[in-house]
């Protein structure tokens, strides 16, 4: 049994300094959603901005740092973040350990990952403003000559703050499932979600270094090297990039995809259906994810297609066998209708649509007609927001009791799930109309051609929409806080360990532990206690 | 053979693979298999340490907070924004790592 080092002193610098693995985790969702906020608001400009042909509520230049902020704040510092923080929080827990190996590199990284966010967005506050040649900071854009100013310098040592942040966060948590587990717990014991994380933190410690790479080679450029300054220089600037690009986009999916699983099973009442295929195909999904990255280089004619349209047409496979395990868990389950089973279907209908598109912009005939235009940014946010955000809320409304030992409110969670369903349809699926018809990304005006306007408009009244959904999120978070109505140790019939300890748990976790029979010891015993 | 380190080892050998496929048709594109093949450079290292690890001792205390940590990462956001502030933000960011390096060491002491 782990024992505590000192009592706990109450106080502010105490509780900012902690490094229990739950206290960690919730500090980081807290800082993440405060950069959703921010993020989103600069997305609300962006959408009022393009909302009819003609308007001019922000400049060009200020369009063009908010579409970067935007984006950096949701992959930096957003949904990875967030990634990471469900896996500090409950990783420990399903495995049955009293917290993360070394903890004081928990509440490193944590630092890392804030002091990056605040770098980068101080760049608003310095002359020529933030940064403003997109997420990617494609040279020469992000040169010298093209983005002047401190904003870039800021940003990308705030991105590269982020990334060691982050990498130090998924070393850890794949170190906790490998070496860390209760006794008795085997590999093939692991929780769906436990699984989910390992295959993230795979990715993270091996993908973003890259990123870390290309940010100071870009860093040195800016300030006198002359490393990218070349002919192949910007597509290898790509290749670094997009090496972690890709990636990246399945650390902000495969936990969320874990939550989601959880949640199918739980809420239907029924053991996850395909657990060794599931984790087969997790791996499988994660190691080609990491062989894909130059799709987003089809145009530039520098790469091989035809390997990595193979690759990324390849991703349809384990993708499936996750679907198929999901819906397969539900069919023949008592379900029970609540939020976080709404949100996970909803997940399963939206990330649907944004993966059948990317399997579109897999095969670069298509992919040269929709490069760079609307459709690529209806494609990502269908797998990101629509699909990604939908499964985190799955999951913030299954644990969320687990976290503060109250529940929260059912009714408007539903409003909730029903606003941002809606809304999401309406802010993204114009834009696959919007590419279709030749609108390209990044622009902070277009003319009165087509269905353009109307189709800009009907997405930006979504956008609003999705902002309403989130409002009711909060209210439902302050009203369930303020008002508690007592959650128990397992308010849904669980079956993983994190729902036999307290809510919330205590610093060490668990005064005891029930024998660990399968992935899911608690559906087990369940099972024996029925007649 | 500690099978932990199976999902790691197995998932080290399946980029291998993938990016041996895409050395030898697009030898050419020596970038990007080179990076291919270093992250599962990376991937095979972190296999190998969970197989060569000893087993963890099950009883550790448990830190409860750590201000010194806090100085760390203070100290080293403030070093790297030194890198275009100046090399006087990057001094006091290096003291106070320091600082907080050595109040780690006390603390585990």
């Amino acid at each position: 049994m782990s024992t505590l080092a000192e009592a706990p002193r109450p106080g502010l610098a105490t509780w900012a300094a902690s490094v229990d693995h739950k206290r960690v985790a919730v500090r980081l969702t807290v800082y993440s959603l405060v950069f959703f906020a921010a993020s989103g608001i600069l997305a609300l400009l962006m959408r009022s901005e393009l909302a009819w042909p003609g308007l001019q509520i922000v400049s060009h230049d200020t369009y063009n740092q908010l579409f970067t902020m935007h984006g950096s704040g949701m992959f930096y510092l957003v949904m990875t973040p967030l990634a990471l923080a469900l896996g500090v929080y409950f990783v420990p827990l399903q495995i049955g350990a009293a917290d993360l190996p070394a903890p004081r590199l928990v509440l490193l990284g944590e630092l890392l990952n804030l002091g990056g966010g605040l770098t980068m967005f101080s760049g608003f506050f310095v002359a020529h403003g933030a940064a403003k040649s997109g997420w990617t900071a494609f040279f020469p854009l992000s040169g010298l000559p093209y983005s002047q100013g401190y904003g870039m310098d800021l940003w990308i040592l705030g991105v590269i703050m982020a990334a060691l942040g982050q990498i130090l966060l998924g070393g850890i948590l794949l170190a906790a499932v490998l070496r860390y587990r209760a006794p008795g717990m085997t590999m093939l014991k692991i929780p769906i979600f436990s699984w989910s994380m390992v295959a993230t933190c795979l990715m993270v410690v091996t993908a973003f270094p890259a990123l870390i790479a290309a940010m100071t080679i870009l860093f040195l450029e800016r300030h006198g090297a002359s490393i990218l300054d070349s002919a192949g220089g910007p597509i290898a600037y790509q290749h670094l990039f997009w090496f972690y690009g890709h990636p990246v986009v399945y650390v902000t999916f495969f936990p969320f995809v874990g939550a989601a699983a959880e949640a199918v099973a739980i809420f239907s009442r029924k053991r996850f259906f395909g657990y060794h295929a599931f984790v087969l195909s997790l791996l499988a999904f994660a190691g080609l994810s990491m062989s894909v990255w130059a799709h987003h280089m089809f145009a530039t004619g520098q790469v091989l297609n035809k390997y990595f349209s193979l690759t990324s047409t390849l991703l349809v496979i384990p993708a499936g066998i996750e679907y198929f395990d999901m819906i397969g868990t539900m069919i023949g389950g008592r379900i029970s209708v609540r939020t976080p089973l709404l949100f996970a279907s909803g997940f399963l209908v939206l990330f649907a649509i944004g993966g059948v598109t990317g399997i579109f912009v897999a095969s670069p005939p298509l992919d040269y007609h929709v490069h760079d235009s609307m459709f690529v940014v209806a494609h990502f946010h269908y797998t990101l927001f629509a699909g990604s955000l939908f499964a985190f809320f799955a999951g913030v409304y299954m644990w969320f009791p687990k976290v503060t030992g109250a529940l929260l409110r059912e009714g408007l969670g539903k409003v909730h799930f029903a606003l941002m369903f809606v809304g999401a349809n309406l802010t993204f699926f114009p834009m696959f109309a919007m590419g279709w018809e030749g609108m390209p990304r990044r622009v902070a005006d277009y003319r009165h051609t087509g269905d353009l306007a109307w189709l800009n408009a009907v997405s930006t009244v979504g956008s609003a929409v999705i902002a309403l959904s989130l409002l009711v999120f909060a209210w439902n978070l302050v009203v369930s806080l303020r008002r508690r109505v007592p959650a128990g140790n397992d308010p849904w019939g669980g079956h993983t360990l994190e729902w036999w300890t307290t809510s919330p748990p205590p610093r060490h976790n668990f005064d005891s532990l029930p024998p660990i029979t399968s992935f899911a010891p608690l559906l087990d015993r369940q099972l024996e206690e029925k007649p | 053979m500690r099978t932990s380190a199976l999902p790691v080892l197995a998932w080290a050998a399946w980029i291998t693979l993938l990016a041996a496929v895409l050395g030898v048709w697009a030898s050419w594109d020596w970038q990007a298999w080179a990076q291919f093949l270093g992250a599962a450079g990376l991937a095979w290292l972190a296999g190998i340490a969970v197989l060569l690890r000893p087993a963890r001792d099950r009883d550790r205390t448990l830190p409860d907070y750590s201000l010194s940590t806090v100085a760390l990462g203070v100290g080293v956001v403030f070093a790297l924004v030194g890198a275009l502030v100046g090399w006087w933000l990057v001094l006091i960011g290096a003291g106070l790592a320091l600082g907080g390096l050595g109040g780690i060491l006390r603390e585990r002491a």
